[in-house]
């Protein structure tokens, strides 16, 4: 007699498991980067039959199923909040609805069908927040709350509804036995696993290069990636370009930048001899002055890049869209080139011989300080070519983006090995894969801890990463 | 007359002796062993949790505290035992990394029921045996130009318990400095494979000087929630960089260099802040912009204090003009 | 070269060893001993070298050993065997059979990579042997971690001189002593548990200090002293540590010549004070003055061993590390070096 109502997203697809007495209504809003100044407060939210996020559109979404995964088809579900709406569910239980404003919604269904199946409540409320493409897909969960004290005579009200939101009394559903991890779920995950691995990949060879010429561990290379997604943001929005001349135009702002920080502050202190200790400090101080400077400048919301509404896209079982296609494209493309460049022309081997060995390369004639301006300019333009395919990917770029992701392009490059060419793609594939599949067992907004957590046991067990060789030692 | 009394107010507030502890254990890692510890927000945020959870279910203030000490050493145990022999670039990193993973794990929404999610917890549910410990009266009470609450949230007591943990931390810091104990690391921070030909355990003497740093820094996390209310974010990487900020301001390896780079930075900052949002109308800058526009200052700062004077107010040039 | 790791030592020649062994008596050592390390660059007027106790001991003892790679000797401090040490596909170590005699100087000498530091950090725990085992001291060394074999009186300097920059001389010195209870972190906090041990570190750090006439920078940074003065500084508080062994990895490597002199008096004095010394060197003439004793390694191998005077003729020497250079002046530094990129 036990049934389960699953609400579940589009794009990030979480199929909880709960106990046979209780319901277990699990909403995940996919929130989407939205601007206030151009939209229009739309009143009412559009059913549609599918949707994937947009700039302009967030999605409240899901699927309802009873515990054996059978769709209950045809129940009205009722949208208020921010927006209303109303719609039925699909032979196969999928419903959606398309809104415009962010804000908290409450997602109702009939009193007799959740009493009919012995739920706790009849309502899940959720909130879309569009702070950070981090929070926007944040699962908010509506279930044993009401269970334990008002399950019999649940409360409509959208004020009542807001306070079940908290889910930590639920974490055991989270717990991997009851999850149920299914084929569909595990290729979408790893899907955009890769996706966003090659971004994350294409985002770490720079910070690589960076290393392996230098022996720095950048910390404004985050920046640097927020830089080029906001440049592409004034091409498109402030400017008024197209999308690939604003693209072009980041990208050389990014090069331009690394050019001049190299001129102005990295050069300098190279021939202070100045420790790499102290220029990792400087390069925390010049992220923060960077990153406050943007805030500054663009203020805390999420820009959005591109604001038209791409078309889903299904491949077998997995759901995309053309431009993330295109953006995963242009990453593996770009990583590929930047390897082929390594390999195979003449700067290429310099750097690669200032990175083996700096006095030696030095003595045999390469100019390394040519060489180190050329890869700080290099990595700088592949980071504002991440943030900017980065952008177009998760609709938006904000003023902390790249220093949320700072973190796993460390320990991307870590993974694959400090200072190895081809170590980032391929520790950066890793991360992005771990973190993407960690959500079939772990709650969604713990992904990057797990994949931080791979970084320390990896270096447990092979402190050189994937690709580093092992120091002689004396 | 507010203005002022804002401005140094920062002196001793609350929030500046949090630094300076926070300050005071990095300095024993950075300033006297060399260890990169890029997350004692890490420490901080566990720190807190362990104290306020603690407080939250009833348990005494003593143990409490306890408790929270306890947790900074198990993280430190865990963070050492992969890292300790390795480069500094990989300290710098699993602590950075781990100060993150806390900060995620905490604020994840499936552990509401024990962190509160990313909400945190209110102050309500951890500073009420703090506040009635306190033998001041209860209501007001103004000395010079400041008023605070004797008893309740940013109050003289807090005052009182904050600066005197710093005292004695401090304190010990200074015993610390001028032992063998602190000779020892201080050699580790030189040439570790030095020390270690002379037959000294440099793995088990760096792994003392993280532990001491975090217990510190742990206590810089109590310190930093009590006027306010625990929320992870607040305790995220931005804080280890002002610690950095702090440190290398006042003085890497010095005694009072922390604590003076705390009163600095935090009096500078309100004062930069403050004249700023009176002389500036908000429809010019907004009141967010010229928070922005602090952390701008203070990177800057950053960045011009380890190019130009890496020594600090109070450090030695001669010990630094000897580096490497 | 295969066959220069065999142990060639018959049953024969090993009675021979131990009936000189026994043919010594400890009482014959000559008094008095002069602290020749005192005079510093010159003896004093009115002083003359009349006898280095441990010294003419260990000649009488070794001038019965054959001069062969791996030969055993009578009284070891240091036996090693099978050492092997690969890096990738580079065998940058591999000794068959190796022993350092008690009380001895032992000079090590061969071309650059050959193995030699390499061969320093396996011995005290830097670094790791893919095989092999060695015993210092009747102890078994392997798998002992750096710092244990520095506490059990082995102790090593540094090519590339090791001194902390920004403590103190006498700080540099205090690091090396052996008993240190204020090293505790609770003790270090209760200043009167180790001030009285700390002050009598104090005197012996300042007594070697003026023997290695560093007494005037006492109070400096060690990071002001001179190339020279950090050689003298580390092999100082290398002796701090009571060695039985101690281990100087190139001394004499950018030493200014004038002081050259007094680092090879304060070596030889080690001797006298009951210290067994092996030296890293390619000055060729320093090893003839004071070494009792001379191991030549090449490719990680070592290939001949013998007193110093002989073993510069051992064919195995000439053929295998000087080949078609035998005819020059080995003291002439600038040729040894053209050779080494050879080699």
């Amino acid at each position: 007699m036990a049934s389960i109502y699953r609400f579940i997203p589009e794009r990030r697809r979480r199929w909880t498991r709960w106990r046979h007495v209780l319901c277990v209504v699990a909403v995940v809003a996919v929130a989407c980067l939205w601007c206030c100044m151009c939209a229009p407060r739309a009143v009412a939210a559009g059913a549609v039959g599918s949707c994937v996020p947009t700039a302009e559109f967030g999605c409240v979404n899901g699927i309802l199923q009873s515990a054996d995964k059978e769709p209950i088809a045809g129940v009205k579900v009722m949208l208020s909040g921010a927006e209303t709406g109303e719609t039925t569910t699909a032979d196969d239980g999928t419903w959606a609805f398309k809104v415009a404003d962010d804000g908290k919604y409450v997602v109702t269904i009939p009193q007799d069908v959740a009493k009919r199946y012995g739920f706790a409540a009849d309502h899940a409320s959720v909130e879309i927040v569009k702070k950070s493409f981090s929070q926007q897909r944040g699962v908010v969960r509506f279930d044993k709350a009401p269970a334990s004290g008002n399950a019999s005579k649940p409360s409509g009200t959208a004020s009542d509804a807001k306070r079940t939101m908290p889910a930590g009394a639920n974490a055991a559903a989270y717990e991997p036995s009851r999850s149920s991890v299914t084929w569909t779920r595990f290729c979408q995950q790893l899907y955009s696993g890769i996706i966003f691995g090659l971004l994350l990949g294409l985002m770490s060879v720079g910070m690589n290069l960076v290393y392996g010429t230098t022996g720095l561990s950048s910390f404004s290379h985050g920046e640097q990636v927020t830089l080029g997604g906001l440049m592409a943001y004034v091409g498109t929005q402030m400017l008024h370009m197209a999308i690939v001349p604003s693209a072009i135009f980041a990208v050389l702002i990014g090069a331009l930048t690394g050019l001049v920080q190299d001129r102005l502050i990295w050069g300098p202190l190279r021939h202070k001899r100045v420790g790499t200790m102290q220029q990792m400090i400087v390069t925390i101080g010049l992220s923060m002055a960077l990153q406050y400077l943007f805030q500054f400048f663009f203020g805390g919301d999420i820009k959005s890049i591109v604001k038209s509404v791409p078309e889903g896209i299904q491949l077998g079982p997995v759901s995309t869209s053309a431009p993330a296609l295109i953006c995963a494209g242009i990453a593996l493309v770009t990583i590929v080139g930047v390897t082929v460049f390594l390999y195979c022309t003449r700067l290429g081997r310099a750097t690669r011989a200032v990175s083996d060995n700096a006095a030696l390369a030095a003595a045999s004639g390469i100019n390394v300080d040519s060489v180190v301006r050329i890869v700080w300019t290099l990595s700088c333009a592949l980071a504002a070519l991440s943030g900017v395919l980065l952008g177009i990917y998760l609709n938006g770029i904000a003023w902390n983006t790249g220093v949320t992701l700072l973190m796993l392009m460390f320990a991307a490059v870590t993974l694959g090995g400090l200072g190895t060419a081809n170590g980032a793609l391929v520790g950066a594939l890793v991360i992005g894969i771990v973190a993407d599949l960690s959500t079939l067992v772990i709650p969604s907004d713990m992904r990057y801890a797990s994949a931080l957590a791979i970084l320390i046991l990896v270096l447990l067990v092979r402190p050189q990463g994937i690709f580093g060789k092992r120091n002689r030692i004396g | 007359m507010t203005i002022i009394a804002n401005i140094l107010g920062e002196l001793f507030a609350p929030t500046t002796a949090a630094y300076a502890l926070a300050a005071i254990g990095l300095n024993i890692h950075f300033g006297m062993t060399g260890l990169m510890n890029m997350g004692q927000a890490g420490f901080m945020l566990l720190g807190a949790y362990g104290f306020a959870i603690t407080q939250m279910h009833g348990a005494n203030l003593f143990s409490s505290v306890l408790f929270a000490l306890l947790l900074a050493t198990v993280y430190a145990l865990l963070l050492g035992i992969p890292t300790l022999k390795l480069g500094p670039d990989y300290l710098a990193m699993v602590t950075l990394a781990a100060a993150e993973i806390v900060r995620i794990v905490g604020r994840s929404t499936s552990m509401t029921s024990v962190t509160g999610g990313s909400a945190g917890i209110a102050p309500q549910d951890f500073t009420t045996q703090f506040e009635n410990l306190s033998p001041l009266p209860d209501g007001t009470s103004t000395f010079l130009i400041w008023t605070y609450n004797n008893n309740i949230a940013n109050s003289w007591w807090l005052r009182i318990v904050a600066w005197v943990l710093v005292a004695l931390c401090a304190f010990l810091c200074w015993r610390w400095f001028r032992s063998p104990w602190g000779r020892v690391l201080k050699g580790i921070r030189e040439d570790e494979n030095a020390i270690r030909s002379l037959g000294k355990s440099v793995t088990k003497y760096k792994m003392q000087a993280l532990i001491v740093g975090g217990l510190f820094g742990a206590l810089a996390g109590i310190v930093f929630i009590l006027p306010r209310s625990l929320n992870p974010d607040s305790l995220g990487r931005t804080v280890t960089f002002y610690t950095w900020t702090i440190l290398l301001l006042g003085g890497a390896a010095t005694i009072m260099g922390p604590i003076l780079g705390s009163c600095v930075l935090w009096v500078l900052l309100t004062a930069v802040k403050e004249t700023m949002r009176v002389s500036i109308p908000p429809t010019v800058i907004s009141s967010n912009q010229i928070e922005a526009l602090g952390w701008v200052i203070v990177g800057v700062a950053l960045m011009l204090l380890v190019i130009f004077r890496p020594q600090g107010v109070l450090g030695n040039r001669k010990e630094l003009a000897f580096n490497g | 070269m295969a066959d220069n790791n065999k142990p060639p030592v018959d049953a024969a020649q090993k009675q021979k060893q131990d009936q000189q062994k026994r043919a010594v008596p400890t009482a014959t050592v000559r008094e008095p001993f002069y602290d020749i390390a005192r005079w510093g660059t010159k003896p004093p007027p009115g002083e003359d070298l009349i006898s280095t106790a441990y010294g003419d001991r260990v000649a009488r003892d070794l001038a019965f050993v054959e001069n062969e790679p791996g030969v055993h000797k009578p009284d070891p401090i240091l036996v090693a065997d099978n050492v092997v040490r690969r890096f990738g596909g580079m065998t940058a170590v591999d000794v068959g059979h190796f022993e350092i005699e008690r009380h001895g100087i032992t000079a090590l000498i061969g071309p650059n990579g050959a193995g030699k530091t390499t061969f320093f950090n396996l011995m005290t725990g830097f670094d790791v042997p893919n095989s092999g085992s060695w015993r210092f001291d009747g102890r078994d060394m392997q798998h002992v971690n750096p710092e244990q074999v520095a506490r059990d009186g082995m102790v090593r300097t540094f090519q590339l001189t090791k001194v902390m920059s920004r403590l103190s001389v006498l700080d540099n010195m205090l690091l090396g002593a052996p008993d240190r209870p204020g090293e505790s972190m609770v003790r270090s906090l209760f200043p009167g548990t180790w001030r009285k041990k700390e002050q009598e570190n104090r005197q012996k750090a300042e007594a070697l200090l003026e023997r290695f006439l560093l007494i005037k920078k006492k109070d400096d940074f060690a990071g002001s002293l001179s190339g020279g003065q950090r050689k003298l500084l580390e092999m100082a508080r290398a002796l701090m540590c009571d060695p039985k062994l101690i281990m100087l990895d190139e001394p004499m490597a950018g030493v200014n010549p004038a002081l050259k002199q007094s680092l090879l008096d304060h070596i030889v004095s080690l001797r006298e004070d009951g210290t067994t010394v092996l030296f890293v060197e390619h000055d060729i003439n320093m090893v003839r003055h004071i070494a009792d004793w001379v191991t030549v390694m090449a490719e990680g191998r070592i290939v001949a061993e013998g007193q110093p005077r002989t073993v510069m003729d051992d064919p195995a020497v000439v053929d295998a590390y000087l080949g078609a250079h035998a005819d020059v002046d080995l003291g002439d530094d600038s040729v040894l070096e053209g050779l080494e990129g050879r080699v």
